[in-house]
């Protein structure tokens, strides 16, 4: 048994079924069984890795919303007050929270744990409210609004409607949880709550461009608290039978989701993460590629500090592409590599249990490698007046472009010899591999220039937006990427077979 | 956990390499598999480890069809040649990241390390070398220690006794055996040698252009000698 959420949860729930006891022996249970566990060190850096990309995604959820208050305020500030405008985005917010619950929320239940626990129904629900109340899925909007709150609601509005505020947007989240998971467990009502919740948007809508008001007042917060509130306590038996139905349908589910998008960050990624440590360190071959990527990027740099007058990166082109070179040179660089690198073992690794995580480990990797030079970078040139751009730019390539440059493994088709003398690199280039990527920069730059060239003005708006968006659903990109892979195994195993 | 195979067939261009109508093989059976070269034992190997594509047919475990499932790989565990040889790590990380995989604990990968010290003879840990630079007849047996530390349900082996010294055949072959009754662990397991084989397995498949042509059990002294004048001119 590990220290995990799931189990201080538990213990929470023996709370409240007024078990302190139980309560304390659980938590000491935890904490003794993590530590004594010999992969604990594992575990904390896999924790870790897991949860640095939790907050990247959070914080750029953060910096969305900062964009938000910037732009989207001035948007609608003639139709109302800050106050009935956050109440309109965050409406629309929770229908797309509830749209993205419902694609892609699972929540895994250690059913035969909870059994075990005096008052099994009432365990189940009081386990089901807390972890929602912890789930990420559920703060996520706040954090979105956080900005927007903090400098147009509460200096107009005051500490208690602000209070309110985020207290609702907390509960709308918590019943879109519950409404995503009736829908999975009756997909015939799914059609009757969006038709009720596009009535809702309506009714919103119809407030916003006409003068039928409904004031926005701590009365209808407070209602609209307690409404919310009394939904999802009074859906807890749904929750409670839905919960029933995952635990007796756990393969049908599963299978259903692994087969296309079904992606988890649990799991051993750190596992893999050491494996290409090691293949880039000791092997001659990938050993020369880092030093080339390395080199690449000193050149970049040294150049770019050449431009001191900065015309030549006035011109947007020149500034996206320098600059997003530098952020991922070295993730697109080894990308050309990616599979017919781990050919040579790829039988083994094929039949790994989790094997589908190794694109993710890596994706993370360069994640966090192009951290530091995007810190760097910051620190060096970046003005305050560039410092969106510089973002925008950074996200943009860690966004579409590195995430579709994952599709190479879609064209790797050869073994690449790991210890190949420098004489032969060039006969055994992965060359539609290099060259999927070449493409993939191309198209994802192109893209932009010529957006660029009709409406400047959201350009850099467009690539920090797309950025973000294929920087959460990069696990189940690379999934499907991965899925996509999966459909041509046997032949590209036996070509990886092949002396 | 058991195996079945319904009408698989392995064709390559146009030659039929695998044609086997239907096996069962039970829980805790240990399989012996031989044929002489170009029989499909490994093809037959393969396609119950899903690295290649049937032709026709299926292989299921325990139910799971392995070419649309991955539930199986949890339980499954499997060596068939150097391929699945990882080799720029040492043993030692090798089966660290193996035990990872399979959220196999320090404390029971060193327990299953030391119950094969013998077979190791203390050639292949602590010895800062990398597996491409230990000798053939000790990649081998990284191999078979590999596929055993997931503590699998079921275990497929091929020619596990190939490249190996007299004793660690022997222990080898005693070692799978245990496991078998103990643990029961469903095995199968390839080989030219017919001696071990014959100690090893309870059941014996013997595999000619693809088809099966004999299954029998081994303490049968009337089959087994109708397999060995078999391999005879």
């Amino acid at each position: 048994m590990y220290l995990t959420r799931e189990v201080v949860l538990l213990s929470v729930c023996s709370i409240l079924n007024l078990d302190i006891m139980n309560f304390i022996f659980l938590l000491r249970l935890s904490w003794k069984s993590a530590r004594r566990n010999n992969s604990f060190g594992n575990d904390i850096l896999d924790f870790l890795f897991k949860y640095i990309y939790l907050v990247s995604i959070l914080f750029v959820l953060y910096i969305a919303g900062s964009l938000l208050t910037e732009y989207g305020f001035e948007f609608l500030s003639n139709k109302a007050n800050p106050l009935e405008l956050i109440y309109f985005y965050s409406s629309i917010a929770i229908l797309i929270d509830l749209i993205l619950k419902i694609i892609f929320k699972r929540t895994s239940f250690r059913f035969a744990f909870i059994q075990q626990l005096p008052n099994t129904k009432r365990s189940i629900k009081a386990y089901w409210i807390l972890n929602e109340l912890f789930s990420a899925w559920n703060i996520y909007l706040i954090l979105f609004f956080f900005s927007f709150i903090t400098i147009h609601i509460y200096p107009n509005e005051g500490i208690i409607k602000t209070m309110f505020l985020i207290l609702n947007l907390f509960i709308l989240q918590l019943l879109a949880g519950q409404l995503a998971n009736v829908i999975q467990y009756r997909r015939k009502v799914s059609v009757c709550i969006l038709a009720i919740i596009t009535t809702c948007l309506l009714l919103l809508a119809i407030h916003f461009y006409t003068d039928w008001e409904i004031k926005m007042n701590v009365i209808n917060q407070i209602i609209l608290v307690i409404s919310s509130f009394s939904v999802v306590v009074l859906s807890l038996n749904v929750s409670y039978n839905y919960i029933k139905y995952c635990a007796e349908n756990t393969y049908s589910t599963n299978t259903r989701f692994n087969t296309l998008m079904g992606v988890s960050l649990k799991g051993n990624l750190f596992k893999y993460n050491i494996l290409f440590l090691r293949m880039l360190f000791r092997s001659p071959r990938m050993r020369q590629e880092l030093i080339i990527a390395v080199l690449l990027s000193v050149l970049y740099f040294f150049v770019y500090t050449k431009f001191d007058d900065r015309t030549m990166l006035s011109v947007f082109s020149m500034n996206v592409i320098f600059s997003s070179i530098i952020f991922i040179i070295l993730s697109l660089v080894l990308n050309q590599y990616i599979f017919s690198a781990e050919a040579s073992f790829f039988d083994k690794l094929s039949l790994l249990p989790d094997m589908r995580k190794l694109l993710l480990s890596r994706y993370l990797i360069f994640v966090i490698s192009s951290v530091f030079i995007y810190l760097i970078w910051f620190l060096l040139y970046s003005d305050t007046k560039s410092i969106f751009q510089t973002t925008a730019i950074y996200v943009y390539s860690l966004g579409p472009i590195l995430v579709s440059s994952f599709g190479s493994i879609l064209f790797a088709n050869h073994k690449i010899d790991l210890f190949v003398s420098n004489m032969k690199l060039a006969a055994s280039s992965a060359t539609s591999q290099s060259l999927f990527i070449i493409l993939t920069y191309s198209f994802w730059i192109g893209i932009i220039n010529i957006l660029n060239n009709y409406y400047p003005v959201i350009t850099y708006k467009f690539m920090f937006i797309t950025g973000c968006l294929f920087i959460i659903l990069s696990p189940y990109i690379l999934n499907y990427i991965y899925f996509l892979f999966n459909k041509n195994r046997y032949s590209k195993l036996s070509k990886y077979r092949k002396k | 956990m058991d195996i079945e195979i319904k009408k698989l067939k392995k064709q390559y261009n146009n030659q039929i390499v695998l044609d086997i109508d239907s096996l069962f093989i039970p829980r805790n059976e240990l399989i012996g598999l031989i044929g002489n070269n170009g029989a499909g034992k490994t093809t037959l190997l393969r396609l119950i480890s899903d690295l290649s594509k049937a032709t026709s047919g299926r292989v299921l475990i325990n139910g799971n069809d392995v070419s649309k499932s991955e539930a199986w790989k949890q339980y499954t565990s499997s060596y068939i040649d150097k391929n699945f040889l990882i080799d720029f790590l040492t043993a030692e990380e090798y089966f660290e990241f193996i035990a990872a995989s399979y959220n196999i604990s320090k404390n029971e990968l060193d327990t299953s390390l030391a119950s094969l010290a013998d077979f190791m003879r203390g050639e292949l840990l602590n010895k800062n070398k990398y597996i491409r630079d230990h000798s053939i007849g000790n990649q081998q047996k990284i191999g078979i220690i590999a596929a055993i530390i997931s503590n699998p349900d079921i275990l497929i082996l091929d020619e596990p006794f190939n490249y190996l010294d007299p004793t660690s055949q022997h222990f080898i072959c005693n070692y799978l055996k245990n496991i078998n009754q103990n643990k029961g662990v469903t095995m199968i397991i390839s080989s030219h040698n017919l001696e071990l084989i014959y100690d090893v397995s309870s059941r014996i498949i013997l595999l000619d252009s693809g088809r099966i042509i004999k299954d029998v059990v081994v303490n049968n002294t009337e089959q087994r000698d109708e397999i060995n004048a078999y391999f005879m001119f």
